[in-house]
């Protein structure tokens, strides 16, 4: 693949995605990588600026290794920021503590579950823990969030069984209703694609639609499935290796040539008209 | 649902079973004591032997409030150290805790011979109370590097298996110091690693148990907690919980159990690792919510039980407490394993 | 440095009977047995040699090894043979300090050249040796010095071994290896009667059986006074720790100390010869009202009930305890492990002191000294 050129996110911001002044997400000169020790850091992007506005569905598209997973996490506080500021609904990430940015985003990921006794009904109930007495003991209003979570995802009938007896598919919908039920209004997924079958993958898209339509969610994803995240997403972030970081709709993605760029391969190459990868 | 009612006939059914062995502790000994006698004796009706009143209340009594005592607080260390470290083989050996604790009663008893110091003769002016602060001060140090470890790698594993090498180094030391001690130290210490819980007087057993009892207390609030971590460190943090400082807290936790009933007991085998497993697989939850107060039950009744074992072969003597809860323990964790297994691949 | 093994393959043996031939010609009444208190080796002599037999002290028909012994003018009238040792010995390495002990009553300190463990061993004279070179250690830590061993060459090696099946470390030097299984007699004149062992190597029999004789006439003295003693006070031994209490056997060197002293040993039906593991109830149960208790141990700055009760609270609840009737002897200021064994009238006496004061009030106690105050 050429080396690409740095370009600032600034430069191909289109102007049809309008950051709203009250985003509801907001990142400034953000640099997100791993501090290994004192001295040894492995930064994988610098420097970036994007504001997210309320009902979007922003996908956060990239080859293996660029850094997807580690800039989500990086927005809930799961792994530190190495420089920059991070603001939901104006107030800085610094500021919030851990209880009330569980109050703000909830997220799904791809830490797989070993535990055999837990019933699909304790993962949901967890997404719970942000409210409530400490003893965690469900009153019947949290038990009926928790019904309705699970009920939203089409998942009644899997409520009491041992999450890890079911297929991948379904407990993708458990961890997402687990999301539902912590009633925040950003919901971040790493990779909720990534074990899912075709049709299995337009269910879990659909349904996050959903969310946003008619649960005024705000959504952002990871995945490196371009034909789904062209399809659904209202903002589409390309990041690659050594810093690069684009954002912009859909379609101008595909017709940029961008997505060749940085997903072209020896003899399979990505048709802007048909939006698909094809052999050359 | 099924298991609802299941875990309301453990809740019941333990507890009664905890009293019944408590009461057969009390009864049954080396020396034959009726149970009528037992009862007065405990009733303070005056009319009981002087003999029997020493071994019953003094001997017997401090004896079972021991052992559930540490029955509980290496159930709960267990439990805590199984969920913070996601990992089903840990245990209050784990973490070189008890190794630590062995360590510091080493250097008590066996240091002494090396040094040219009998150090017997320091026990002589602190009595018991030397031994004891020994183990706990080893115990507790190995706990700090531990912790100060945890606060630095955020890894579970990691911590894991610096744990294990520090068991591992602290065992070795153990083992050096041995080899270079009087066949009297090495005698005492070695009795001493045998466990017994018959070392304490009662108000002693009555602290052990109060104090252990505060500390399950203290434990549940912790239960939300617990229950995001078997999710995964992420996700716990995702919840709303700062997971490193959480991770020192229930280090502490366990290792002050661990600390608490090492230094008056010596190293008890096993109960720790083996009754979450008990607990998680007949309740069949992973919910600290119950397992908490189960595995007090449990651990209290698997004790009691072992106590009540060691005493039985009608010698004159007692087994070790260790050879019991190994040969009691292992049998029944694998005997639940495979239940486990059988029911969640059905 | 004489060697023990005599090459001399001088032709004019006048007899050319083996030693054991010699023996074995004998009928039983002409060999009677010099020792008659241990049981752990015997003593016969024919014709100026010595035969000496050592039995395996778990089982005294087992014979473990047999030595003949003469001084130089003999030497030549037998066939030569490992087991025939040539008196006095040169240098010799001692590894028990009991056995020490004997040798410094014998006077024959001098022919000690190793030790082992030094930093076990009391005795000033050996210090004094040990620290100008005289003396070698050729152990410590449990660990034998094999080089040095070699380097020193002592005629022989006594030792004490706990078990004779496992091959000792220092075997591979070749040296003669002889046990010395004091320790496992049960009877106080037995396990002094060692004396006479250690003498025999070095021509001191005489002044041996004179030092023994005077042990045996004092010793039944005493025992004779005792048990004609109207009362006989009850008594137990040993203390309790971490969970076990190791009580003395009713066959056992302090069981028959009491029976001779005219106590009345709680355990004497006991048929064991060491220490038997007891619960506390058990203990409790049948001592609490002995009239006395004995102890053996160290503490420092000298006993105290204070100190003990210290170890463990339950010890109140003993009579003997409460009376402040505690036999007690400090192994470490008294030396008791070391020249105990060759003092068991005096270990006798103490405790008749104890048990019996009236008998023998103007005696002033050695090794057990009754705490009453």
């Amino acid at each position: 693949m050429d080396s690409l050129k740095f370009e600032t996110s600034k430069n191909l911001m289109d102007q049809d995605v309008k950051a709203k002044d009250n985003s509801i997400l907001s990142i400034e000169n953000l640099s997100t990588g791993y501090r290994l020790s004192h001295s040894r850091t492995i930064s994988l992007h610098q420097n970036l600026n994007f504001k997210v506005g309320i009902g979007e569905l922003i996908t956060l598209l990239g080859p293996n290794g660029a850094g997807k997973s580690t800039l989500l996490k990086s927005l809930v506080g799961i792994i530190p920021v190495l420089d920059g500021d991070i603001y939901y609904n104006g107030t800085n990430l610094k500021n919030l503590s851990r209880k009330e940015i569980a109050r703000l985003v909830a997220v799904v990921l791809t830490d797989k579950i070993d535990d055999k006794y837990l019933s699909s009904y304790d993962i949901v109930g967890t997404g719970r823990y942000p409210y409530g007495s400490f003893t965690g003991k469900l009153t019947a209003v949290e038990n009926k969030k928790i019904i309705n979570a699970l009920n939203v995802v089409g998942a009644n009938e899997l409520i009491y069984r041992y999450f890890h007896s079911l297929s991948d598919g379904e407990k993708q919908k458990v961890l997402i209703a687990r999301a539902i039920a912590q009633d925040t209004p950003i919901i971040l997924l790493d990779e909720p694609n990534a074990f899912i079958d075709s049709p299995g993958r337009v269910i879990i898209m659909n349904l996050l639609n959903e969310l946003i339509l008619k649960h005024n969610k705000t959504i952002l994803l990871t995945t490196h499935d371009t034909e789904l995240a062209l399809r659904y997403a209202t903002s589409l972030w390309l990041l690659g290796k050594e810093n690069y970081f684009k954002v912009g709709t859909p379609d101008k993605m595909a017709e940029s040539g961008l997505i060749n760029q940085l997903f072209d391969r020896e003899g399979v190459v990505f048709n802007k008209v048909s939006k698909r990868f094809e052999t050359n | 649902m099924n298991s609802n009612k299941h875990r309301r006939l453990i809740f019941v059914i333990l507890p009664i079973l905890i009293v019944v062995l408590f009461l057969i502790n009390l009864w049954y000994g080396s020396v034959n004591i009726s149970w009528i006698e037992v009862w007065e004796t405990l009733m303070m009706n005056g009319n009981t032997s002087q003999t029997s009143k020493i071994i019953i209340l003094q001997y017997r009594l401090p004896q079972a409030i021991t052992a559930m005592a540490v029955g509980i607080g290496l159930s709960i260390a267990g439990l805590l150290l199984q969920t913070t470290f996601s990992n089903p083989l840990a245990g209050p050996s784990v973490l070189g805790i008890s190794a630590g604790a062995s360590l510091g009663v080493a250097l008590m008893v066996l240091l002494g011979g090396v040094v040219g110091v009998q150090l017997s003769s320091i026990s002589m002016i602190l009595g018991d109370m030397a031994i004891v602060l020994a183990a706990f001060a080893g115990a507790l140090a190995v706990l700090l590097i531990i912790i100060f470890v945890s606060g630095k790698v955020g890894n579970a594993v990691t911590i894991l298996i610096i744990g294990i090498m520090i068991g591992y180094l602290v065992s070795a030391i153990v083992g050096t110091l041995q080899f270079f001690s009087s066949s009297e130290d090495l005698h005492a210490f070695i009795l001493w690693g045998l466990g017994s819980f018959s070392k304490t007087s009662i108000t002693q057993s009555l602290m052990i148990f109060i104090v252990t009892f505060v500390v399950f207390v203290v434990t549940m609030v912790y239960v939300k907690p617990l229950n995001a971590l078997l999710l995964g460190q992420q996700y716990a943090i995702s919840s709303g919980f700062s997971v490193r400082l959480l991770q020192s807290i229930f280090i502490l936790i366990s290792g002050f159990l661990i600390a608490l009933g090492t230094a008056f007991t010596g190293p008890i085998a096993f109960v720790g690792l083996a009754v979450p497993h008990i607990a998680r697989t007949f309740l069949r939850t992973s919910n600290h919510g119950v397992l908490l107060p189960a595995v007090v039950l449990i651990g209290a009744a698997l004790t009691l039980g072992c106590n009540f074992i060691s005493k039985l072969p009608g010698y004159d003597a007692s087994l070790p407490i260790n050879a019991v809860t190994s040969i009691v323990g292992a049998p029944i964790v694998i005997w639940v394993i495979i239940k486990g297994r059988r029911m969640t691949n059905g | 440095m004489m060697a023990v093994i005599q090459i001399n393959s001088c032709s004019q043996q006048k007899n050319t009977l083996s030693l054991s031939q010699l023996f074995d010609n004998r009928s039983g009444a002409e060999l009677v047995s010099y020792v008659n208190y241990a049981n752990g080796f015997d003593i016969y002599e024919v014709d100026n040699i010595k035969k000496l037999m050592i039995y395996n002290p778990r089982n005294n028909d087992e014979v473990l090894a047999t030595y003949f012994f003469t001084d130089s003018t003999y030497q030549n009238s037998y066939k030569p043979s490992n087991d025939f040792l040539i008196t006095p010995l040169d240098s010799v390495a001692v590894f028990s300090a009991t056995q020490l002990n004997a040798f410094s009553k014998l006077n024959i300190l001098d022919r000690v050249i190793a030790i082992s463990e030094s930093e076990y061993i009391r005795n000033p004279t050996v210090q004094e040796r040990y620290e100008s070179g005289e003396i070698v250690n050729l152990a410590g830590n449990g660990i034998f010095y094999l080089e040095k061993t070699l380097e020193v060459n002592p005629n022989i090696i006594f030792y004490s071994p706990y078990n004779m099946a496992e091959k000792h470390p220092l075997a591979a030097t070749e040296i003669t290896m002889i046990p010395f299984f004091d320790f496992m007699e049960s009877n106080p004149l037995g396990r002094a009667e060692w004396i006479k062992f250690t003498a025999l190597f070095f021509n001191k029999e005489a002044q041996a059986n004179t030092i023994f004789d005077t042990i045996v006439s004092k010793y039944n003295k005493y025992r004779e006074l005792a048990l004609a003693a109207e009362s006989k006070p009850t008594v137990f031994s040993d203390k309790y720790y971490s969970g076990q209490w190791f009580v003395s056997g009713g066959k056992s060197y302090i069981a028959q100390l009491f029976h001779d002293a005219g106590a009345d040993y709680l355990w004497k039906d006991n048929q064991n010869t060491g220490s038997i593991n007891l619960d506390f109830e058990v203990v409790y149960n049948k001592a609490h009202n002995a009239d006395f208790w004995r102890i053996v141990g160290t503490y420092t700055d000298g006993f105290s009930y204070d100190k003990m009760v210290a170890e463990n609270g339950l010890y109140n609840n003993f009579k003997a305890f409460t009376d402040k009737k505690v036999i007690f002897c400090d192994s470490k200021e008294s030396s008791y492990f070391e020249t105990g064994t060759l003092e068991p009238h005096l270990l006798l006496a103490d405790l008749i002191h104890a048990f019996h004061p009236d008998l023998i009030p103007d005696y002033n106690p050695k090794y057990y000294h009754l705490y009453n105050d």
